[in-house]
């Protein structure tokens, strides 16, 4: 229970004046000389069983109505957000906000978004409250903010939530300062959030120092969390996994690779608004289950320069996560080099990369592994090393900067151990026997399921001859079935790295029949192009927004600069920011999980949605103890009413 | 106390022109104005008896004799005079004292009052006091110099101790072996049952017994409001109570226990009179020798 004049609670000690007053009074007997002692005697033993209960009854009474009298004087409210504990009203009160994409989910009336109900709920509360400072954090800005009034708040908020992750350690840290530098009495901290596991991040170590810190602050401040845990309405989600520009017959494309997210299955496909270069049109895109993963072939103008376009699913709870965002530069998708050691492999690796030259407009060039041309290699998108020794010196600086200004190098086993001088290592030969590739990621990156939904037949590669290749936070995106590597990818600068278990000799694998390596090849290239398209993809995140950028489409223009997913020109580029995928998850931390990281404070938590009464409605209660007051005034005067002395009992002949 | 402070001439010579007539035949030794349960010599014609041996001759009614031929007795009634003795409780309960004073104050009163009357028509008194024990036994007497030394101990009078009402009466009902007026007065805070058995030892003895239950109207009406500490006057023990929560009980005790005393009184033939110290002792005394005159026509 929170009371709103805390200081009138120091009146409760009065309720032990009637106690008090009772005692003294019985120590205080008037002495009187008696001759009827055993009529006395005989009343007192009759009357002493109901005359104490009538007498406790109205001390109790009295105490009753002195305690109501000061719970009334100090304005208690009861359920809610605010009547949980007894406290009274904070010097500061710090509230850190999630505005995360989750947080813009509506309920199933689709009236207010938990963002809303948050900000109501929190504003109405401080209001009630009557904290001196109400200073905000959320998470779009990750400032804090001293509101000049709690109503602020809801203002706050009008701006929605971003598409952006919260990083709830770092904001509370944050609020952790604030209340330290505050350095008041007493001090509160709310929280308002809907608990999404990759937001809370409950395994990090700043939860330690977190507790820690608040713990030191002077008055220990309360802690109260309002978890905005209720399920959503009807959703669907949709995610861009990867974008890729494509040469085809019919002229250039950009191939969107989709994860669409559903609560609804019964629908077969949804009906998708598809926007390029301003131009807007739809399409259905068919789904099953819960999961779909699908391709969407955009085509784009001929002889364009770039232009961006976004595609969005029908409207429905979580607007947020609709749309999604792209763009594409000027078709210069660059050239594949193969610097080989041995001729005949490098032109059929040449003739691998770029079957169709003059259809998918991709060329390959030949270059000297000892003395690599710098302005040939700064025109390629993808670098094949099939050459001994591995480079070094400045060959092997060339590379590094190629591969940090985004170009993808992949690197083929030549027969020995090689160091690839901390960027890759491929170990020695292996014995020479029949290995057979049993994982992979077909899901997306360079392994992934083509178009039409079929996956690579890696599993048929006939495999003889092995270099395992070793990388410092390289991840496997192929494995042979005794775990080891095939395929090996490192991230680079702006670039990648691959490194192959086998090469195309015939002694080696059977990869040269090209069912592989062509659609590989291929997709490594079309990933080391994207150097040239001057698009950049990223996450929301609220920090990028102090870049000067210019708008071109955006989910909502209110939160800060790249805390919204869109597009925006920057230079003479592009950059694309979509909504980290963990937002569309929806994972929630449990209770325990919650209590364990503010374990050690004085932590409440309530759940919005939760009970028969939601957290806003706090209701003030001193209607109701004033009522209690004037109850117990009336029964106390009713047992207290004394007869008239004179007057005679029943039976009384005198 | 003083002998003036309860001996008023006022009162006495109000008193004076009633007279205590007794409500039985009385016992007494000399003649007086109350019939005797013999035969004496008064104009007063009782009866015709067969003449036995020994009776006087001048006693013979000759003209029965002539007609009947039989010799009888003409025997008139006799007159005595009456013998009254006070019974005065002087246990501690007495010294209760309320806005109109002490009862054993009014109880001496009482005594003084109706002492003087009787005194006046010749009949004797008598004083025995007594709380646990016998404190004072005056055997009664008939002159005026007898009436002053009850009065001086009456006044000596100081009330002590507990109750031992029933005991003693007994004991004076035994003790006095001629038809007598009993004036018992007390606060008879004793128990109903026993007390009513002792009065009816009067009546069976043939005595006039009358009771002043003398009572307070502080005792009658509980007119305490604030919680009190009652220390009994007779053992020194306390009781403390809030009389708000104990009036209603008590007051219904204390009229049960009136009524009670009442009843037994009328049942076992003793003239019950309520003495309230607050009750002018004219009208009370008043009343209770009126009430006697008439019923003797």
């Amino acid at each position: 229970m929170t009371f709103l004049q805390q200081s009138f609670l120091w009146f409760l000690a009065f309720a032990a004046l009637p106690v008090i007053i009772h005692l003294v009074n019985r120590m205080r007997f008037t002495q009187r000389k008696w001759a009827a002692m055993s009529f006395l005697d005989r009343a007192r033993r009759k009357s002493t069983k109901m005359a104490k209960l009538r007498e406790i009854l109205i001390l109790a009474l009295r105490v009753l109505a002195l305690l109501a009298l000061a719970m009334a004087l100090a304005r208690p409210l009861s359920g809610g957000w605010l009547g949980w504990a007894v406290a009274g009203s904070p010097d500061t009160l710090v509230i850190v906000l999630d505005r995360s994409a989750s947080m813009g989910g509506r309920d199933d009336s689709w009236s207010h978004s938990k963002i809303e109900q948050a900000a109501e709920t929190l504003s109405n509360s401080a209001t009630k409250l009557g904290a001196r400072r109400v200073v905000l954090i959320d998470s779009a800005s990750a400032e804090a903010r001293t509101l000049l009034k709690a109503e602020d708040l809801k203002d706050a908020v009008l701006l929605g939530e971003t598409d952006s992750a919260t990083d709830m350690p770092k904001l509370l840290d944050s609020a952790r300062a604030q209340l330290e530098s505050a350095n008041s009495g007493r001090s509160e901290l709310w929280i308002a959030s809907d608990l999404q596991a990759s937001s809370w991040n409950a395994r990090s170590d700043q939860w330690n120092r977190l507790r820690t810190g608040l713990e030191a602050i002077p008055g220990r401040p309360r802690v109260r969390l309002l978890a905005m845990t209720s399920k959503l309405g009807g959703n669907a989600s949709i995610q861009l996994l990867n974008a890729v520009e494509t040469m085809s017959p019919a002229g250039r494309d950009i191939e969107l690779d989709l994860l669409i997210r559903r609560s609804d299955i019964s629908a077969p496909s949804l009906n998708c608004a598809v926007v390029l270069d301003g131009q807007q049109s739809s399409r259905d895109i068919k789904t099953s289950g819960a999961e779909t993963r699908c391709r969407q072939i955009i085509h784009l103008k001929k002889g364009s320069k770039g232009g961006w376009g976004s595609l969005s699913l029908p409207s429905d709870s979580r607007i947020a996560d609709n749309t999604v965002y792209f763009a594409y530069g000027e078709a210069t998708q660059g050239q594949v080099a193969v610097a080989s050691t041995e001729v005949l492999s490098g032109e059929l690796l040449a003739l691998l990369a770029a079957p169709a030259p003059e259809i998918l407009g991709v060329k390959s060039v030949m270059l000297n592994p000892a003395a690599p041309d710098a302005a040939m290699l700064g025109k390629s998108s993808l670098l094949i090393w099939n050459a001994v020794p591995p480079p070094s010196g400045p060959v092997l600086e060339l590379i590094k900067h190629f591969i940090s200004e985004g170009g993808t190098l992949l690197i083929l086993p030549s027969g020995s151990a090689c160091d690839w001088g901390g960027l890759m290592n491929l170990g020695g030969p292996e014995e020479a026997k029949s290995y057979r590739i049993s994982t992979w990621d077909d899901e997306r990156g360079s392994l992934a399921k083509s178009a039409s939904g079929k996956s690579l037949a890696l599993e048929k590669l006939r495999i003889t001859r092995r270099q395992i290749p070793v990388g410092d936070g390289a991840t496997a995106v192929a494995s042979f079935s005794d775990g080891q590597p095939f395929l090996l990818r490192r991230a680079e600068g702006k670039g990648m790295i691959y490194a192959m278990a086998s090469g195309i000799d015939p002694s080696s694998s059977d990869l040269r029949q090209g069912t592989v390596l062509i659609p590989l090849l291929r997709r490594l290239q079309q990933e080391g192009g994207r150097r040239f398209t001057r698009v950049e993809w990223e996450k929301c995140n609220p920090d990028t927004g102090k870049i000067p950028l210019e708008i071109l489409a955006v989910n909502r223009e209110s939160v800060p600069k790249t805390a919204s997913a869109g597009v925006w020109r920057r230079g003479d580029g592009y950059l694309v920011c979509s909504r980290p995928e963990s937002e569309d998850e929806d994972v929630a931390l449990d209770s325990s999980e919650v209590q364990s990281l503010f374990s050690g404070l004085d932590f409440t938590r309530m759940d919005e949605g939760s009970g028969t009464q939601g957290a806003s409605e706090e209701a003030e209660l001193w209607r109701l103890f004033f009522a209690l007051l004037l109850v117990s005034m009336v029964v106390e005067g009713l047992l207290t009413l004394r007869r008239p002395l004179n007057e005679k009992a029943p039976g009384s002949q005198v | 106390m003083q002998r003036k402070e309860f001996v008023d001439p006022k009162l006495n010579a109000k008193l004076g022109r009633l007279t205590v007539e007794a409500r039985s035949f009385m016992a007494g030794n000399f003649t007086g104005r109350h019939k005797s349960p013999h035969r004496g010599s008064s104009v007063d014609f009782a009866q015709y008896r067969k003449y036995v041996p020994g009776d006087e001759i001048r006693h013979i009614d000759w003209r029965v004799y002539g007609r009947t031929e039989r010799f009888y007795v003409k025997e008139f009634e006799a007159d005595t005079n009456l013998r009254c003795h006070f019974v005065i409780d002087c246990s501690a309960s007495m010294l209760f004292e309320g806005k109109s004073g002490r009862k054993i104050d009014y109880a001496r009163k009482i005594v003084a009052a109706l002492s003087h009357v009787l005194i006046n028509q010749g009949d004797g008194v008598g004083l025995a006091a007594f709380n646990n024990k016998l404190v004072h036994d005056i055997p009664a007497r008939t002159s005026t110099r007898h009436l002053h030394a009850m009065m001086e101990i009456l006044a000596k009078v100081e009330p002590s101790g507990t109750t031992e009402l029933v005991k003693h009466l007994d004991e004076l009902a035994g003790r006095i072996r001629r038809r007598a007026l009993i004036v018992v007065i007390s606060d008879l805070f004793h128990d109903v049952d026993e007390l009513c058995n002792t009065f009816s030892h009067f009546s069976f003895r043939k005595h006039d017994l009358a009771v002043f239950h003398v009572v307070d109207r502080d005792e009658i009406d509980f007119p305490i409001d604030k919680p009190t500490r009652f220390i009994d006057l007779e053992g020194g023990d306390s009781i403390d109570a809030d009389p708000e929560t104990i009036r209603q009980d008590y007051l219904r005790e204390f009229s049960a226990f009136m009524t009670d005393i009442r009843a037994g009184s009328l049942r076992n033939k003793a003239d019950y009179r309520l003495a309230v110290t607050d009750q002018d002792l004219e009208t009370l005394l008043g009343n209770f020798l009126l009430d006697r005159m008439m019923r003797r026509g």
